[in-house]
């Protein structure tokens, strides 16, 4: 199965979402899968960290054997290794090295832990330097978002649905790029299992779904749990956001694409299984 | 010197989330650790006992810690508002944040006042 030339959840959505669900469907299939990325161009931190975690987990391999080649730019290849992707990941010729350009740190649970994400800002601050208003910025995307996972990912069932953290701290830009995300329902197929989803469109008297999108992130939508005083975490994550507490909002969930920085909210022809974010602290 | 947040200092009970925890976490207890909940409970709520028996104000210093979820600062003071008289907690409670003012803004202007809507 050969990957998108340019296998980038946040600058390449649509390719990047069809070629995960085509693994999982080869894998659903029966098939044994070999990843070809041996010819992609552009490989970005947070479409390994996805990867990464769709061939560790058995509800997307289903027992499936997942191997793979790797990209002939070296620099792509030093990403991948330095992830840990070939931990897990039979590869096909010489297993690349880390060259330590860059640091990829990764947390998973399935629990809200705030102290897991504030040892790794600690751990970031040391490669990628930043302020007390950047961190707690960023402390928040990261627990809100594990709030989100554990009381809506798993749609009825609470806290069944693993959240994953990862950052690659690019030292060299002195760039941080964090992408936290779960393999859940996502947002709108979890409000569709509720029955929420078509009373939303009623009552907000909206078309579709990249408009109900940018009502929760504007904080007019209240929470699924029918609780007026819940479901702020999205609210106020774009809040910090425009506070400039970090930088280059990405959201991506089911078939919606979301780019704050630039106003950009659309409607993707695939569908991604889970919520996902993606922002940048840089430093300076 | 620094000040317990157990000392009544004049008119006013003050209470660090930072005598808590550096990093708060989510609402409910089975949620995580250091849940909004527990602050709660464990907190707010003898302290704010305490200032009401004493005519006293509670304040809540915010500072010092990694950051808040929303759910986590809801929990402590809209959950204050849901338990005791709404009006009481406006009257009695004010919080505090000298580096994060967005913090303060939030539970006196929403998390309060929408606690039961």
């Amino acid at each position: 199965m050969t990957a998108p030339s340019a296998c980038s959840l946040i600058d390449h959505p649509v390719e990047t979402v069809r070629f995960l669900n085509e693994i999982e469907s080869a894998c659903a299939g029966g098939s044994n899968v070999l990843v070809d990325l041996g010819d992609v161009t552009a490989l970005t931190p947070e479409a390994v960290a996805v990867l990464l975690s769709r061939v560790r987990n058995d509800r997307f391999t289903k027992g499936m054997r997942v191997s793979g080649t790797v990209p002939r730019e070296q620099t792509l290849a030093e990403i991948l290794a330095e992830s840990g992707f070939f931990d897990h990941v039979v590869v096909r010729g010489p297993r690349p090295k880390t060259n330590g350009i860059g640091e990829i740190r990764t947390r998973k649970s399935f629990k809200v832990d705030a102290a897991s994400s504030f040892d790794l800002l600690q751990q970031v601050n040391q490669f990628v330097p930043g302020t007390e208003f950047a961190w707690d910025g960023i402390q928040r995307v990261i627990v809100e978002s594990m709030n989100n996972t554990e009381n809506h990912a798993g749609g009825q069932k609470k806290g069944r649905e693993r959240w994953w953290l990862s950052v690659y701290c690019d030292r060299e830009a002195g760039v941080a790029r964090f992408c936290f995300f779960d393999n859940g329902v996502g947002i709108f197929e979890s409000l569709k299992k509720k029955g929420l989803l078509s009373q939303l469109f009623r009552a907000l008297g909206l078309q579709n779904r990249e408009a109900l999108l940018r009502k929760i992130l504007a904080g007019e939508v209240r929470s699924s749990t029918g609780l007026g005083y819940r479901g702020k975490g999205l609210p106020k994550i774009a809040a910090a956001f425009k506070r400039k507490q970090f930088e280059r909002l990405v959201i991506l969930s089911n078939d919606v694409y979301a780019n704050l920085a630039a106003d950009e909210v659309r409607t993707l022809p695939v569908s991604f299984s889970g919520t996902f974010l993606y922002w940048e602290h840089h430093a300076n | 010197m620094p000040t317990d947040s157990n000392v009544l200092e004049g008119r006013t009970v003050l209470l660090r989330v930072l005598d808590f925890t550096v990093t708060p976490g989510p609402r409910h207890r089975h949620e995580g650790d250091f849940s909004g909940e527990q602050f709660r409970e464990e907190y707010v709520e003898p302290r704010y006992n305490e200032a009401r028996a004493a005519g006293k104000r509670l304040l809540v210093d915010l500072d010092g810690t990694a950051g808040y979820a929303s759910s986590f600062l809801e929990e402590a003071f809209g959950g204050l508002a849901r338990l005791y008289p709404i009006d009481d907690v406006r009257a009695t409670v004010r919080v505090k944040s000298d580096t994060r003012p967005w913090y303060v803004t939030e539970v006196m202007d929403e998390h309060i006042p929408e606690a039961r809507d």
